[in-house]
């Protein structure tokens, strides 16, 4: 091994090889493969449903048929259809969040964390330790409720809510990976510290929040899906799962479906992103990769 | 006379998602009743594996494919777990490398005592208790019943090591396994440390099967050594033996690359080459790469144990016109 | 540094973080577009009123006195006034607070007990048949929106099977013909203290399927952090030295390594607690339950401040409080902790 070579090429070496064994793990865990074909499938009707999708109606209320699977609701609006457009509503929704929390958080925690026991440390932890003492629902009714009830401004209240996490797991691994010797290295081959941290430090600490962000992803459309519920969020005629359902609520008894299969769709979309993230855990934890035996 | 523990032809396999890893090929030692057998090696050579499989602790993806382990005079290997239950900490215990990782840290020294010597001594709380504290004595640790109430962390690792000592010893064990018990240890606690192995063997005339990787600690703690390569045994032979005159080109070498004031002043020996990926190993003896004295049969197969002399054992071509071959 | 300056310490930090909260949330509210001097005049006040009521109300004050003298009042307990009901706030709070907890203690106790034993065997036959259904289930319970889960029980319990009731906590032949007497606001509690057979029996069926719904998650959440703690644990050398010692497995795996497994668990389960708090909240507008979300949604669509923000504020140091409490149980607990 030579001298020369970067010490952060000699990690992308690394990475590259990781990378073909997490694809083989992944592609070897059932439910793995299962969450990434419903999460294709969601891409695809969120992007090709608004495009293709007739507008159908029929009478108000009907109960699920051949021509109407999901029923309609009490426009007579198709509810297949809007259950489908929904789709990219959500997904939007889920990635957006999740963006936004990562955008605010993970340069914060990775400098907390670089700079761990410092005044930067300090006062960073202190102000994230104000926003995580809030109930993230709380903290969303309450900015929905000042800044007006809509879709953006729930999803905002969200990512407000939730950057502190991603600071904290950032912090923490960019705490850990200071003392790695790789680091010290670095240092010592005179790199400026901003380009540590930024270079070196952050993308070994990818392997977390890649798992955290994509289940979180699910539960950023669970959050906002029940603002929605609580009338704090997407408002009509937005086809918002959360929504639907909320409208579905009070035909209860005489119209199941109203209710019913938007809430299914919020079920089956989170559960495929949380068991994709399980999946990546997995698959990027090297120790648990002993293969075994099914009984 | 009959063994204590009689290992032969252990073949061992992992099961991972880069493939098979083939960490034991065909392994065959005994140990003699109130005897110290070294087993010395390279990291990752097998010898802590073996130990696991005789004691059958290996994870689930092991697979033990060929070979039998036969301790007084019983296959360990048809055993069932519970079996083995009765057998481990009582008949045979092991103590490990790390003790600061060895003892559980949220239990207090008693809970782990006691628990383990109630496990196989049919004796009230309060004997086990008193046993303990006369076996935290007799390890040579001061104020036994203060150190009762510790925890782990709040001990050296001397003393840590000593407590792991004394539970392994606690039931009297006839095999002892010592997987290097001092590697993690300052030069001066190792030096008490063997000492009070050696101490313990003597009372309990318990055999110990001691694992390590330094040759110093052979020369003083062992009678026969066994040295191994990439999951082969590649000889064994009693010490003084083994010392003097080493036959197989691994351990000639192994013993050539030791630093001694003789050799001040010259270039270290080294073996050329890398140790083996167990995933992909040599065809034939696994040393064939490395080994300065290669033939062509070397490649082909594994080379078959040659008994040289009384007690002296070596798998390699070279000795294929020696003695009878070892049964 | 000993346990009572890190507790002083910590205590301190709290305070200073619900400061920071009730100082968002007190200029929030300030920013809301509402009249609250007119709600509180009642219905079509005149100009007059509603001058009085902002007199009263101190709206008239600049922004700054307004804060000063909301945070001595929040001192001195005093959380306002609902504009609209005119009594206060804390008060209200403190009437609604034993319905919340007695939902999420409940939903909470069958969340531990079912997940704990289901994390603890996932863990041992890991990777498993069984391990593969817990692992499923439970990251089912992790994804179902809780809303929705509640309206389906509804429909299955109620609508189709019949045997649950659908709403509130009480049927309205007990509150008419077997009245609970109010001690401690728990209706299981109180029933029992009075003696009151049927009583008990009607509060516990309809405490069961909010409960249930609201143990989802945090059933969900414990089996896959149990799960989670135990194979780490599994996976030690004390564990491996343990069985190398003859210990039976059995207390090995329900002795030392769940006891070695819970700690760190502790604190993302109790978090979970406090997060159950807010779910208590979608749970309490479906099914009718009359406890601190059920208020706190009523004004949200009156907009009435003084609640809102006297609830948040509420739940915030509610949620402090218990954070502190976990991390000082956890230095209690775990003798590694250094303070």
């Amino acid at each position: 091994m030579t001298s020369q070579t970067p010490v952060s090429r000699l990690m992308g070496k690394r990475r590259f090889g990781e990378a073909k064994i997490i694809v083989h793990v992944l592609r070897s865990d059932p439910l793995s493969i299962f969450a990434l074909a419903v999460i294709v499938l969601l891409v695809f009707t969120a992007i090709f449903t608004p495009i293709v999708a007739p507008s159908k109606t029929g009478s108000i209320f009907l109960p699920p048929s051949l021509s109407h699977p999901f029923g309609t609701d009490g426009l007579g609006r198709d509810l297949f259809i809007r259950v489908l457009l929904g789709a990219r509503i959500s997904l939007m929704v889920g990635i957006l969040v999740v963006a936004l929390s990562l955008l605010i958080g993970c340069p914060l925690g990775v400098i907390a964390g670089y700079f761990r026991g410092t005044m930067v440390d300090e006062a960073i932890m202190r102000i994230t330790d104000m926003f995580l003492a809030l109930p993230p629902l709380l903290l969303a009714i309450a900015i929905a409720a000042t800044l007006g009830y809509s879709l953006t401004n729930a999803m905002i209240a969200v990512a407000i809510s939730w950057w502190p996490w991603y600071t904290r797991l950032m912090r923490a691994q960019a705490a850990s990976l200071r003392e790695r010797p790789f680091v010290e290295a670095a240092k010592g081959l005179g790199v400026g510290e901003i380009k540590i941290v930024f270079r070196h430090i952050l993308p070994n600490s990818l392997a977390p929040i890649i798992v955290q962000a994509t289940m979180d992803i699910g539960s950023a459309i669970l959050l906002t899906s029940g603002l929605s519920f609580l009338g704090l969020g997407a408002q009509p005629p937005t086809p918002e799962w959360g929504l639907m359902v909320s409208r579905g609520r009070s035909y209860l008894g005489s119209f199941w479906w109203y209710a019913t299969f938007p809430g299914l769709a919020i079920f089956v979309t989170v559960m495929a992103f949380n068991l994709l993230g399980d999946g990546l855990r997995k698959a990027l934890d090297p120790r648990l990769r002993i293969k075994r035996r099914l009984f | 006379m009959k063994p204590l523990l009689s290992v032969r032809n252990l073949v061992l396999h992992f099961d991972t998602y880069y493939g098979t890893v083939k960490a034991l090929e065909g392994v065959s030692f005994d140990v003699q009743k109130e005897e110290v057998f070294g087993l010395v090696g390279e990291t990752g050579c097998g010898k802590t594996v073996t130990s696991l499989t005789v004691i059958k602790l290996l994870p689930e993806n092991a697979m033990i494919a060929d070979g039998e382990v036969v301790f007084k005079g019983e296959s360990l290997l048809d055993k069932s777990e519970n079996e083995m239950r009765d057998i481990r900490g009582k008949e045979i215990s092991m103590i490990f490398q790390d003790p600061s990782t060895s003892l559980n840290p949220i239990f207090k020294i008693k809970d782990q005592l006691v628990r383990v010597i109630l496990t196989h001594q049919k004796i009230s709380k309060q004997e086990a208790y008193k046993k303990g504290v006369d076996l935290l004595k007799s390890v040579g640790l001061p104020d036994p019943e203060r150190l009762m109430n510790f925890y782990p962390f709040e001990l050296s690792g001397g003393m840590q090591q000593r407590i792991m000592i004394a539970i392994a010893v606690s039931s009297n064990p006839d095999l002892l396994i010592a997987d290097e018990p001092t590697s993690n240890l300052d030069v001066t606690i190792q030096a008490q440390i063997l000492d009070l192995l050696k101490k313990c063997r003597e009372e309990t005339k318990a055999s110990v099967l001691f694992i390590t990787h330094d040759f110093g600690i052979v020369t003083e703690m062992c009678d026969r050594v066994g040295v191994m390569y990439a999951g082969n045994m590649a000889e064994i032979a009693p010490l003084r033996e083994l010392l003097t005159n080493p036959l197989h080109p691994y351990t000639k070498a192994l013993l050539l690359s030791i630093p001694t004031p003789s050799k001040r002043g010259k270039k270290l020996h080294v073996i050329n080459g890398m140790v083996p990926d167990l995933l992909k190993p040599p065809t034939g003896c696994r040393f064939h790469p490395r080994c300065p004295h290669t033939m062509d049969i070397c490649k082909t197969k594994p080379p078959p144990v040659t008994k040289v002399g009384k007690d002296h054992l070596v798998s390699c071509y070279l000795m294929e016109n020696g003695d009878t071959k070892f049964e | 540094m000993g346990l009572l300056t890190y507790t002083s310490k910590r205590i301190i930090l709290s305070a200073l973080v619900i400061l920071g909260t009730i100082s968002i949330t007190f200029f929030l509210s300030r920013v809301i577009p509402s009249n609250p001097a007119a709600l509180w005049a009642g219905q079509h006040p005149t100009i007059e009123q509603v001058k009085k009521a902002s007199e009263m109300l101190g709206l008239d004050k600049p922004l700054y006195v307004q804060y000063f003298s909301y945070v001595t009042n929040l001192m001195q307990g005093d959380l306002g006034v609902s504009v609209r009901f005119k009594r206060s706030v804390l008060w209200d709070i403190l009437y609604r607070l034993p319905a919340t907890l007695e939902l999420v203690i409940t939903s909470f106790i069958i969340a531990l007990a079912l997940g704990i034993p289901l994390g603890v065997i996932s863990a041992v036959k890991e990777n498993k048949l069984v391990d593969h259904l817990t692992r499923t289930v439970s990251i089912a319970g992790a994804s179902i929106p809780v809303f929705w889960l509640g309206i389906v029980f509804k429909i299955i319990f109620f609508g189709t099977l019949g045997i649950l009731p659908l709403t509130g906590r009480l049927s309205i032949e007990t509150t008419l013909y077997n009245p609970i007497t109010r001690i401690t606001g728990f209706h299981l509690i109180d029933s029992l203290l009075t003696g009151n057979g049927p009583a008990f029996i009607d509060a516990l069926a309809h405490l069961v399927l909010p409960a249930v719904t609201l143990a989802a998650y945090p059933l969900g959440l414990c089996t896959r952090m149990v799960r989670a703690t135990m194979i780490e644990v599994l996976r030690e050398n004390y564990i491996r030295a343990a069985r190398a010692s003859g210990v039976s497995e059995n207390t090995i795996i329900f002795r030392y390594a769940l006891k070695n497994a819970i700690v760190p668990a502790f604190t993302a389960i109790g978090l979970s607690f406090a997060y159950s708090i807010t779910g208590a909240f979608l749970i309490e507008s479906i099914f009718d339950w009359k406890g601190l979300g059920w208020y706190l949604t009523y004004a949200l669509s009156a907009i009435d401040y003084p609640v809102i923000v006297g609830v948040t504020i509420f739940v915030c140091i509610f949620y402090v409080t218990i954070n502190l409490f976990l991390d000082i149980l956890q230095t209690v607990v775990d003798p590694r902790v250094k303070y």
